[in-house]
């Protein structure tokens, strides 16, 4: 994942919390919640009529090296010419990242920026280093992943649930999406709060955000899938005799899936944010007490660690992800 | 009900349209009326052609007939029952594609008996059958958005073909292709067709397909649609589609046909010109 670090800690440095961890966990341009769930929805229309394809093309997502490789097969010629520049693109980010972090380290050292608000890449290093050796950070991975986890897995099922029921019940849908729309345009971040005086310090609380937030994109998807199948496919299904529970499990429920399922990536990312910004702001263990405890302490190292830790982890999954993506969409449009 | 001893009764009509009327209200737009009382009767075993100019209600004679859609008024009656939900005995293979791109070949040729209840080996041993008689061997696991144009084709006819249904309905169903690949598919069908006469209802602009597929072909009025004449085809069969046009009575019936399909072209054509004015 060199393509997530160069960006990385300057940024950070400015926003600090919450809002630089979700910066990192999208890797694209909007860093707010609601900026990014707005234009995750009104997106998914556009390829409606041919089935969305299994890769997450024109959703907001995890930085994606598919998207990279897919468009130069337009343009780049033979083999040869694209490993070359896929070289040439690779020592360019190491480069730019090292350079960035020497610049930095140099800055500091020479005092032209302050050691207090900035710290510095190597000491950054050594805390990380502490971190894993101790394996004192694992834990806190561990409840980030399992809130992360059980937030994306609530979020989906519950999403997929309403989503399928408001779909398919004209009344329903008619009464709650308004509501559902209101609940999506509004900054997420600003229930964390209100859910963790409800839910505790545990991880229940985290949870919950996770879940809420997960479960608006996938709401969204589920509910544009089902309204918006391909009355065709409808038509041809029920003369060939397929009843109302056939319909569904044939015909709505795979078109739902392949919607859901394009949405994976940013329903993932955000199942991380949610339950990191909940944990940032109210908790005793995670990725995000660790940033907020740092923080706590003026100490701006910690922080720093705590940001790479969460980019580490977004890495992972990504690629991950990938490796899942790759195996589910052998139907894929081309 | 046995079609074979209300045939006695009724007539050998396998569809029976009378003075069916179908009416829209689209939404910001004005209503307007698709079918206007038309009457019509297919008997059993013909391969009949609805000709027309485009939007003249031609597709939703079809949805009614198959139940996809209610009429407004008059009467649709199949095999001598009146038409009130999706018939299961009515086969209809569609313009655009509907093929379900999750399933594979295989899985989308054997769904019409799965959702009948049969068990799914039994499902896919029909299913294979029919792949086969319609050239696809090798390609079962294939997704449809692997195949081309012409073998999704092939696909949606095994589709309807595997369970049998005594009516087929076609909409347009070769329109989208090249025109050696339909001349292909057209005789394809043809030799399927010959195998067991089910009754069929094909639509198409395209008169000359028309006049070499089918027993009798009917000529439909721009819209509102009615029917403006009919006319018996007595090419001899076998036929072979592609040769066919060089007969002698072949062109002679196409130049009938024109003639009352020219006027109503040009009608269609002036209320599309205003339409799109106003």
């Amino acid at each position: 994942m060199s393509r997530v670090s160069p960006e990385p800690s300057g940024r950070g440095a400015l926003s600090g919390g919450a809002t630089g961890a979700t910066d990192r966990s999208e890797g694209s341009p909007a860093s707010e919640l609601q900026s990014q769930a707005a234009t995750a929805r009104p997106e998914l229309p556009h390829n409606a009529r041919p089935a969305p394809t299994g890769v997450a093309s024109n959703v907001p997502a995890l930085p994606d090296a598919d998207a990279e490789e897919r468009g130069s097969t337009l343009y780049s010629g033979v083999g040869r010419e694209r490993k070359l520049r896929r070289w040439v693109v690779l020592t360019i980010q190491a480069a730019m990242v090292t350079g960035f972090l020497a610049l930095w380290e140099w800055l500091v050292s020479a005092r032209m920026v302050d050691r207090f608000f900035f710290s510095q890449p190597s000491a950054i290093g050594q805390t990380l280093w502490s971190w894993f050796s101790s394996g004192s950070v694992y834990p806190h991975i561990g409840i980030t992943l399992l809130e992360t986890l059980l937030g994306f897995f609530g979020g989906t099922l519950l999403g997929l649930v309403i989503g399928f029921i408001l779909a398919r019940s004209e009344t329903l849908g008619d009464i709650f999406e308004p509501l559902l729309a209101l609940l999506n345009g509004m900054p997420r971040v600003v229930l964390a709060p209100l859910i963790i005086l409800w839910f505790g310090l545990g991880i229940a609380s985290k949870v919950a955000l996770s879940v809420i937030v997960v479960f608006l994109i996938v709401f969204y998807a589920v509910y544009t899938g089902i309204r918006e199948v391909d009355q065709n496919l409808v038509a041809n299904a029920r003369v060939l005799g397929a009843n109302g529970g056939q319909l569904t499990r044939h015909v709505l429920l795979p078109s739902a899936l392949t919607w859901i399922f394009s949405s994976l990536r940013v329903s993932v990312g955000f199942a991380l944010v949610g339950a990191v910004v909940a944990e940032y702001l109210g908790s005793n263990q995670g990725v995000g007490f660790l940033i907020a405890n740092a923080q706590s302490f003026f100490q701006s190292t910690g922080v720093f660690a705590g940001l790479v830790v969460l980019m580490l982890m977004v890495g992972v999954i990504n690629l991950l992800l990938r490796t899942i993506e790759r195996r589910f969409s052998v139907w894929k449009l081309s | 009900m046995e079609p074979s001893t209300l045939s006695s009764t009724m007539s050998e009509a396998a569809i029976s349209l009378r003075e069916v009327t179908r009416r829209f209200r689209p939404r910001n737009r004005p209503a307007f009326v698709a079918v206007r009382e038309v009457s019509l009767d297919v008997r059993e075993g013909t391969f009949l052609s609805v000709v027309g100019p485009s939007g003249c209600g031609k597709s939703t004679l079809l949805a009614m007939i198959s139940g996809l859609q209610p009429a407004d008024g008059g009467e649709v009656l199949v095999r001598g029952e009146p038409v009130r939900d999706v018939r299961s005995d009515v086969g209809f293979i569609f313009q655009r594609e509907a093929l379900l791109p999750w399933k594979t070949v295989l899985d989308n040729v054997a769904l019409a008996l799965v959702f009948r209840g049969q068990s799914p080996t039994g499902a896919r041993g029909a299913a294979l059958e029919w792949i086969a008689r319609v050239g696809l061997a090798g390609f079962e696991h294939a997704y449809p958005h692997q195949l081309s144009g012409g073998m999704r084709k092939r696909v949606s006819l095994a589709q309807t073909l595997v369970y049998d249904p005594p009516i087929v309905l076609m909409d347009e169903p070769f329109s989208a292709l090249d025109v050696q690949t339909r001349n292909l598919m057209e005789n394809e069908l043809l030799g399927l067709w010959a195998e067991n006469r089910k009754t069929v209802v094909f639509i198409t602009h395209d008169l000359e397909e028309a006049i070499a597929l089918s027993d009798q072909v009917v000529v439909m009025t721009a819209s509102p649609g009615r029917i403006k004449a009919s006319y018996p085809i007595d090419l001899p069969r076998p036929r072979n589609v592609t040769e066919i046009r060089f007969e002698p009575r072949f062109a002679e019936l196409y130049e009938q046909l024109w003639a009352d399909l020219r006027d109503e072209v040009l009608v269609s054509y002036e209320q599309s010109k205003s339409r799109a004015v106003g």
